[in-house]
């Protein structure tokens, strides 16, 4: 009895812990986060609350070619401000030439999303997700694999590190470490909100002028049930994975939207197919999180593979409710839209939808532009013009 | 047992989760309590120190960075292999008695190789001029040390141990800092967890066959979450031995099923990255002792193709990877 009870203990031990760190702030901090009107204050870890100066460090750590192997490309050589932090690419290229199966994603609202990446439900925090870019092998995105060591030589070379590590890390020596790069890069990277976009100033009242009558028409369809976005792409985030303090749980949904359907077997293409890569689970197949709509103009190529070159075409995809590959070979082609495990909203639309339906819809995602996020300075590279990371 | 239970309602007055200070120390309390020792009064046990020495071979050859090359490696004539990397990690290390009753051996915390219950046995030198350079470290750790009960005769038949990182310790990336969880190269980030074990070769000069075991079939639960992955991979290991004798891990052995002459299955990772899309993954880790679940539809190297749902299941007859010299 004893012993059976000892390993029911031991099990929710064993079970409960396993991200020993992971506790939120129960009182918010003092950090300011210049937040848009209307958005609430995001959640904070107890195991790295945000401050100024690990924003800072963060923010020159972003922009540094030093934190590649080949000392070749930044976090930035993958996520570009002016494109709300994607890159414009089909598919994310590494700094040894690799290309990364996944488009690279915008980077922002991250604060407010409880699971990071396209479809891996095991990323919950920046400062783990970075090990990916900054470690991983395959592909190999920044290749600093086996060379801990050697990045944290080349930065405590640069008294400009010295100071703002030592700023950021001040009680807990040494200050210069893998971790804190990586704590600082979260603390950074959860800094990028965006919520100044035309549609916000016109549903916070702050400018009833800044949405044309074409973009309010694209509203009604986007969330009204004949298009239904809206399921999918909700909350402040216009994405299916959104937490915060007020939030008794977080909202998290990963989805397949019938962009595949390979040999009409309802699985998208081996090695690319999404959650079940992660979980293991079939029904899982084709699953992806609903990415952000918000500056959505500035991130094309769209879908987790780049697939999809324009938003005229993905709204012609979801109006058809999947799409139908074809002439791309034996691992690719099929019907997404007889995708069995392609979630039901997404369902064929095109018989009430007008050309002007499909014009104002866009000109409702280009509302979603936040043009104060993608040129405000507090994100831009920090290093000098003309040094080597910031050519 | 009033003090375990003592330190069970500390770890839930602490919140969520515990220090794993107080996991250990409840752990230790646990431990007393079965061996029916008194409470309180286990650290004034006198201990011994205990080595278990490793070796990693291709064959009867030493895996060596500098070694240009191993031939006749492998299935279907065997292929040249050019060494690369050789890392693993082992947890739960105990004896058996020759009255089958287990003595476990607490690991010396080192700060270095060894972090509560687990070690990390590193063979690469990243040795300049070879392929173990690029992703390697200086530092290498052939020996599990740690401590019995000093009244333990050294007289037991086995060694049993388990291979990977206990799950503890993986999926929690989140600031763990501590030697060996550190070490970059074993990471394995997309489950924020770590390579089990990491055996690479060069096959005939270049083509990489990379073999990284890890648990997989991963998710959360919970929130914050905590992630279990129901595909754990860590092959629990038992070996006939007598103390002084070193465990052999040879890559010969692990690679004796594999033709290295058959390509690549197309859109998986070079070797066996323990994918159940993976071709190359069937007879690594069955000899790892390790079922393999096959989802893929490549029918190369003999397999069935699985149509979608239901998976081609080859169960492992045991590992053959570890042995005793």
């Amino acid at each position: 009895m004893m012993r059976a009870l000892w390993s029911a203990t031991l099990a929710l031990v064993a079970v409960g812990c396993q991200n020993l760190d992971f506790k939120y702030i129960q009182e918010p901090s003092s950090f300011k986060w210049d937040l848009p009107p209307g958005f609430p204050r995001p959640r904070e870890f107890e195991n790295n609350p945000m401050t100024n100066e690990k924003v800072e460090l963060g923010r020159h750590l972003f922009y540094d070619k030093r934190l590649s192997g080949n000392q070749t490309q930044a976090c930035a050589g993958c996520h570009h401000q002016d494109k709300a932090f994607s890159d414009g690419l089909t598919v994310g290229i590494g700094s040894t030439g690799q290309a990364h199966p996944r488009n690279s994603m915008s980077l922002i609202n991250l604060a407010y999303q409880p699971v990071l990446t396209w479809a891996n439900s095991l990323q919950t925090r920046l400062n783990v997700q970075a090990n990916v870019p900054l470690f991983g092998t395959t592909p190999v995105e920044l290749g600093l694999a086996g060379m801990e060591d050697t990045v944290v030589a080349r930065l405590a070379a640069d008294d400009k590190y010295v100071g703002l590590f030592n700023a950021a890390f001040a009680k807990d020596a040494p200050t210069i470490s893998v971790a804190h790069i990586r704590d600082a890069l979260e603390a950074f990277q959860r800094t990028l909100i965006s919520g100044k976009s035309p549609y916000d100033k016109y549903i916070t009242g702050t400018d009833k002028t800044a949405m044309n009558a074409a973009a309010k028409r694209g509203m009604s369809l986007f969330f009204g049930e004949t298009a239904d976005c809206f399921h999918c792409h909700a909350g402040i985030t216009f994405s299916s994975a959104e937490d915060y303090y007020s939030k008794v749980a977080a909202d998290i949904q990963f989805l397949n939207n019938g962009i595949y359907n390979v040999g009409n077997a309802n699985v998208f293409p081996s090695g690319n197919s999404g959650l079940n890569l992660v979980t293991g689970n079939v029904a899982d197949n084709g699953s992806f999180k609903a990415p952000t709509l918000r500056n959505i103009e500035l991130t094309a190529p769209y879908m987790h593979d780049g697939s999809i070159a324009t938003l005229d075409e993905v709204i012609e995809h979801y109006k058809r409710g999947g799409r139908n590959v074809t002439g791309k070979g034996a691992g690719f082609d099929g019907d997404g839209a007889l995708n069995t495990r392609k979630n039901p909203l997404v369902k064929n639309f095109s018989g009430s939808f007008t050309a002007q339906d499909k014009a104002d819809l866009i000109e409702f995602l280009r509302s979603l532009t936040d043009t104060e996020f993608v040129t405000n300075s507090k994100f831009s590279n920090p290093w000098p013009k003309g040094s080597s990371n910031n050519p | 047992m009033k003090v375990y239970m003592f330190f069970t309602a500390l770890l839930f007055v602490l919140g969520a989760c515990a220090d794993n200070k107080i996991l250990q120390a409840i752990d230790e309390e646990k431990k007393k309590a079965e061996n029916g020792s008194s409470s309180g009064s286990g650290s004034s046990v006198p201990q011994q120190n205990v080595t278990i020495q490793f070796a990693a071979k291709v064959g009867t050859q030493v895996f060596d960075c500098s070694t240009a090359s191993y031939t006749g490696v492998g299935a279907g004539g065997g292929a040249t292999l050019v060494p690369k990397d050789f890392r693993f990690f082992v947890h739960d290390v105990r004896f058996v008695k020759s009255n089958g009753s287990e003595v476990a051996v607490t690991l010396t915390q080192d700060s270095a190789y060894q972090y509560q219950n687990l070690a990390l046995l590193d063979f690469e030198n990243a040795a300049a001029g070879t392929q173990c350079a690029a992703q390697g470290n200086a530092g290498t750790n052939t020996t599990v040390r740690g401590t019995i009960a000093a009244s333990e005769a050294l007289t037991f038949t086995k060694v049993r141990f388990k291979l990977g990182v206990p799950q503890n310790l993986n999926q929690n990336g989140v600031g763990n800092t501590n030697a060996p969880l550190n070490v970059t190269y074993m990471f394995w980030s997309w489950t924020t967890g770590y390579k089990h074990a990491v055996v690479e070769f060069n096959v005939n000069t270049f083509n990489p066959f990379f073999t990284h075991l890890g648990s997989i079939d991963c998710d959360t639960f919970a929130s914050p979450p905590d992630i279990v992955c129901d595909t754990s991979n860590r092959p629990a290991i038992e070996l006939n031995f007598t103390y002084g004798q070193t465990v052999v891990a040879d890559a010969k052995e692990l690679y004796k099923d594999t033709d290295f002459s058959i390509a690549n299955t197309s859109g998986t990772q070079p070797g066996c990255h323990s994918d159940r899309n993976d071709a190359e993954c069937k007879a690594v880790l069955n000899n790892w002792g390790v079922d393999f679940s096959y989802t893929g539809s490549s029918t190369a190297r003999g397999l069935t193709a699985s149509s979608a749902g239901s998976p081609t299941v080859y169960p492992t007859s045991g590992q053959v990877f570890f042995r005793v010299e």
